[in-house]
């Protein structure tokens, strides 16, 4: 068969499947701007948007955390090494109004400071297993499954390797709540880049009820301010991943400055992105792509932890 | 006009029913054959003919969705079309599209291949009706609108990132599924 049959095939789907693509772009086409697929679908499911609580017995997001969690935390000594000299937290305290992009109450109050990738980096667990193992995750053949309910507001406050989950996007969240963080989550259920929210959380839904579970996760670095350039913020993500030649793209789609550099493979292992926003923030993402598929086409199925060692040998420092 | 009453124009034999066509869905119409035929010359045409067909299809086809009959005909002919010039131009985004599909098939010589079209249309409707919505629309989009990714995006709101990584997986999925189906690719 010619991918041109098949093409002609695709032609003779039910009219329900066209009708409803067509719905979605009739709907963004009306609004005058964009109205989001995810915010559709999302909005049909009725999430509600309650953070710092955590979410039960989501199977899928385990497994997706601890498939981004063990693989940083194999690559990352590398990194980390790199940055021995700025593993304490350098934050010179201070708030102020702060113009929030992509929020429509404009302002938020964002503490001032001066945060080195390398601190938000240290702030990832190195063994996330343990780390969950030890507040209360219950592992089930090598999947992770929260045990409670919520996190107390003393651990929610407290403590810089702190972490929790939202709900409403099914994210675990590392870090100070107040100061920086970063989050795992699900990236094909529903992330929306929307920016940063009332100047700690950025906007996000997800779907984790999917029979299917997504495969993938990103893991977000907010970097509330810095004295590093884009770029440099940038080289230093990819430095400490040891991943070398990465292949660079640039797109307007998120802004001025959208960059994006996709590694390890046709479709990526490793992808990630880094956003500069008006108000001067920066966010990067890393994301992981197929770990699962990748794994399995290596013949290293399930095994994070040998996937991690075959990326670093798949690009040699 | 309601589509129903458009209908009921093209079964009564008037011919205000290809006008309220054209004043209702000629841009969807556009649209459609904008995304396969890069000129705009050939995309005049392909509605023409289009309009034709469908004149000629009520009575006495009566479609459940008007706007999927419609945009079925002009997403054939503007193929068709397309095929036609295919020597001369090329549309980028049609090509891309059918390398992409490579992922879900090989090559065949099959004497049934009208058969196995059928079979084919039935497998992947039922495999579109497993799937996720988010996918599904953006696999629609890309696949039977035969939008670029920048625009599958912007449509649903999402990154191309997240767009290609969807109908990766989609396409490998519909593979497997075919071939699990017995589908002979």
């Amino acid at each position: 068969m010619k991918n041109s049959e098949l093409l002609d095939i695709i032609g003779s789907i039910d009219d329900a499947f066209i009708d409803e693509a067509d719905a979605v772009a009739q709907k963004a086409n009306a609004a005058g701007k964009k109205v989001g697929l995810y915010a559709q679908t999302q909005a049909q499911k009725q999430h509600t948007h309650t953070r710092r609580r955590m979410v039960a017995g989501s199977i899928a997001a385990c497994l997706c955390l601890v498939a981004v969690g063990v693989t940083v935390s194999h690559i990352l000594p590398i990194g980390q090494s790199q940055f021995a000299e700025t593993t304490s937290l350098s934050a010179t305290e201070g708030t102020t109004e702060t113009a929030v992009e992509g929020t429509d109450t404009t302002t938020a109050t964002i503490p001032q400071g001066v945060y080195e990738l390398s601190n938000i980096l240290a702030m990832i667990p190195e063994n996330i297993p343990t780390y969950l193992k030890d507040r209360g995750f219950e592992e089930t053949f090598g999947r992770y499954t929260p045990t409670t309910k919520s996190p107390s507001d003393d651990e929610v406050n407290g403590d810089i390797l702190n972490w929790w989950t939202d709900e409403s996007d099914d994210a675990y969240y590392f870090g100070d709540p107040a100061r920086m963080y970063l989050s795992v989550h699900p990236l094909d259920s529903g992330v929306m880049d929307s920016g940063i929210d009332a100047g700690e959380f950025y906007g996000s839904v997800a779907d984790f009820t999917s029979a299917d579970p997504p495969r993938t996760a990103s893991l977000r670095i907010i970097v509330l301010s810095t004295d590093k350039t884009e770029d440099e913020l940038r080289n230093e993500v990819v430095d400490a991943l040891a991943l070398l030649d990465p292949f660079y793209e640039t797109s307007t789609e998120n802004g001025p400055r959208y960059y994006a550099c996709t590694i390890g493979g046709a479709d990526g292992v490793f992808t990630i992105r880094s956003y500069a926003h008006s108000d001067g923030t920066y966010e990067i993402t890393l994301s992981c792509y197929y770990l699962n598929d990748y794994c399995e086409s290596h013949g290293i199925a399930v095994s994070y932890e040998a996937m991690a060692e075959q990326l670093t040998a798949d690009n040699p420092t | 006009m309601e589509d129903s009453e458009i209908v009921d124009l093209y079964w009564r034999r008037s011919e205000q029913a290809i006008a309220e066509t054209s004043i209702k869905y000629n841009a969807y119409c556009k649209t459609i054959a904008a995304n396969i035929l890069p000129d705009d010359g050939d995309v005049a045409e392909c509605l023409n003919d289009a309009y034709l067909q469908i004149w000629n299809s009520i009575p006495p086809t009566r479609p459940n969705s008007f706007t999927a009959f419609l945009g079925r005909i002009v997403r054939n002919i503007a193929l068709h079309r397309y095929e036609y010039n295919k020597a001369q131009k090329r549309n980028p985004t049609v090509e891309t599209v059918l390398i992409e599909l490579d992922d879900c098939i090989a090559g065949s010589d099959s004497a049934e291949k009208e058969y196995e079209a059928k079979q084919i249309a039935c497998a992947i409707n039922d495999f579109l009706s497993a799937l996720e919505i988010e996918n599904r629309i953006m696999f629609v989009r890309r696949y039977w609108h035969l939008e670029s990714i920048e625009k599958v995006a912007r449509n649903c709101n999402v990154t191309e990132s997240t767009v290609k990584s969807s109908l990766f997986r989609t396409r490998k999925k519909l593979k497997a599924y075919l071939e699990k189906e017995g589908i002979p690719l």
